[in-house]
């Protein structure tokens, strides 16, 4: 059974085999939305929070999501949410208790100057997110890209878990009709989320 | 030969009066069907969702065989003022054999149909006011009895979907080449779900996205042992971008019980569909990925895609539908009523019927429980049943319950 809740949560998506005992945490976000499990999971392989001196913040079992087509082995996806704090310094997966992956949220704040690209003459449909420099890969660091057509008050997310911000590039045939489009780059570190491009595209 | 030597007025009709007196038309049963139904009228009906009354008719004392049009008086009781709506067909009646009612509910060119686009919510008084020959205009009498019904229309659901094009890029042979779901795919899965499934309108929206980096194909390359790891990796990659990009979506304010649906378009390839999960209880957070593509030479399925009726299948898995058990799959679904995976029995006596889409030349046609299955089965000829309509309704009422969002 899953519950909606409002607040500071990350979603956690990962994988893991009880045949082999591996698993792998793939990508944490933050969430403001979450749709935490009432009953807990499988008891054998479990999420901890801890803070800076090893102390466990959150404990659960993960809902192992089985699915429905098709001849799938022994791995399994999970998707759970788990409540950030500003305490919480590492998030760790344990398979029957040995520790199987191990997330550390990426650096806090990074500096960067993103601005929107000329289209290239053979595709003036794709806008390029350029950058000054070469923004570095960092460690548990992605980016996210949003776009807001004009009159829609909801961001449409177009990319997640990207490297780096420079590596989209907006669709304008996805909005067509659109006499303007917003346009944001969302960076996240795995517990907080910042703005690094928030602009407008006028056609 | 011209019109007036073949008997025929300056309109081109024939001249009335060819009818014997007593010639007449019976009744013999009205269904209102909006996707399944049976003439106890057991299904319930939704408020806004397309909807046809199909008249079944008996002539009696008809000399040759005449091709007749209906008209229907719509109106929310008997006695309350009401509007007239024509048949959207013309049928003949037999002079001898004429097709029973049995036959007439299983083919939508022996009943007459009247399509009512969106019917509000209430009682809906039906009767059918008026039979007239196709050639010269002249009324045939309708038997008083057994020529009306009522019926009630309920407030449905809301299906919240967002569909995704993915985006991928083959490096297969030659220079890379992008293959996206063309937008016709889109249309024809937006369609059937509005047709098929039990809800009153759809909150739909569409878009292309790009592939994670890593998903190309070929999809799939089955072991030995029937397993596909690499398929299975493939999957949990979209899985993942669904996931990801539905939880961005919903902070960024997106109603929290829209349910994410991946398109892939076979281009390179099949990329067979899975949901990430089955949720035993109502989870909008599941999502699904299917492919899309035109059907084959000779498939049972003619329209121009066969992303509609697979997406109809993964999409209702996220609402807790499993597998019936039916053409090569599993038991999941234990209390499946009907044998082969069939949409009825004769004792359930439903007949599907798609309402059709003219936007997409899509005919009405009637599904007989004899040859379709449930979308939820693996089997051809895919429509869906009474038993997976209700229980796709309650999931959607439990989670527009459970999930509505803060005001």
């Amino acid at each position: 059974m899953r519950k909606m809740e409002y607040g500071d949560w990350a979603q956690v998506i990962g994988t893991f085999d009880l045949a082999t005992r591996r698993g792998e945490i793939l990508s944490m976000q933050p969430a403001k939305v979450a749709f935490t499990s009432i009953e807990g999971g499988e008891n054998r392989v479990r999420i901890k929070g801890l803070d800076e001196d090893g102390k466990v913040l959150f404990d659960l079992a993960v809902n192992p999501m089985t699915p429905s087509c098709g001849n799938t082995g022994t791995s399994r996806m999970f998707e759970e949410f788990v409540p950030v704090q500003e305490q919480l310094k590492v998030v760790r997966l344990y398979v029957d208790g040995a520790e199987a992956a191990i997330y550390a949220p990426g650096m806090a704040q990074q500096h960067l100057k993103l601005f929107l690209a000329n289209p290239l003459a053979d595709k003036q449909h794709r806008i390029p997110i350029d950058a000054e420099g070469a923004p570095p890969i960092e460690a548990n660091v992605t980016y996210l890209l949003q776009v807001k057509p004009e009159g829609d008050k909801r961001w449409h997310t177009m990319a997640t878990g990207m490297e780096r911000p420079d590596a989209v590039e907006v669709d304008v045939n996805q909005f067509p009709g659109a006499k303007a489009l917003e346009i944001r780059i969302l960076r996240t570190n795995g517990l907080a989320t910042t703005t690094v491009l928030e602009t407008r595209r006028e056609f | 030969m011209g019109y007036l030597e073949q008997g025929l007025n300056r309109n081109g009709r024939r001249p009335a009066g060819r009818l014997q007196a007593s010639t007449k038309v019976e009744v013999v049963g009205i269904e209102v069907t909006q996707a399944i139904q049976n003439m106890k009228h057991e299904v319930r009906l939704f408020e806004g969702k397309a909807t046809v009354v199909r008249v079944y008719v008996d002539p009696k004392s008809l000399k040759r065989n005449t091709r007749v049009r209906g008209e229907l008086v719509v109106a929310t009781g008997p006695g309350a003022p009401g509007r007239y709506i024509s048949s959207t067909n013309e049928i003949v009646l037999r002079s001898s054999l004429h097709p029973s009612i049995a036959e007439q509910r299983r083919d939508a060119n022996l009943s007459l149909n009247f399509l009512v686009p969106e019917p509000p919510s209430g009682s809906m008084y039906l009767q059918l006011k008026r039979v007239s020959v196709v050639s010269s205009g002249e009324d045939m009498p309708i038997l008083a009895g057994g020529n009306s019904v009522s019926v009630d229309f309920v407030p449905g659901p809301v299906l919240r979907v967002r569909v995704l094009g993915i985006r991928y890029t083959d490096t297969g042979s030659g220079a890379p080449k992008k293959h996206a779901p063309d937008v016709i795919h889109f249309d024809y899965l937006r369609s059937f779900l509005s047709r098929s499934y039990p809800v009153s309108r759809i909150e739909w929206s569409q878009s292309v996205v790009d592939s994670p980096p890593n998903f190309v194909p070929p999809f799939s390359a089955p072991l030995p042992d029937d397993s596909d790891p690499l398929w299975e990796a493939l999957l949990q990659m979209l899985h993942q971008q669904m996931l990801s990009i539905r939880q961005a979506d919903v902070d960024a304010g997106w109603d929290p019980r829209t349910h994410y649906y991946g398109l892939v378009s076979d281009d390179s390839g099949f990329f067979r569909g899975a949901a990430n999960l089955v949720p035993s209880t109502p989870a909008p957070n599941t999502v699904a990925v299917g492919p899309c593509g035109r059907p084959g030479e000779g498939y049972w399925d003619k329209d121009g895609s066969f992303g509609d009726w697979y997406a109809a299948h993964e999409l209702a898995h996220t609402f807790g539908r499993n597998h019936p058990g039916f053409c090569g799959q599993g038991v999941f679904d234990p209390d499946y009523p009907h044998a082969e995976g069939k949409i009825s029995s004769e004792a359930e006596d439903c007949i599907g019927f798609d309402v059709g889409d003219p936007s997409l030349g899509i005919p009405m046609q009637a599904c007989p429980h004899e040859q379709w299955a449930d979308f939820m089965t693996y089997c051809d000829w895919q429509w869906i049943s009474k038993h997976t309509y209700d229980g796709l309704h309650q999931r959607l009422i439990d989670e527009d319950q459970l999930f509505s969002p803060e005001q």
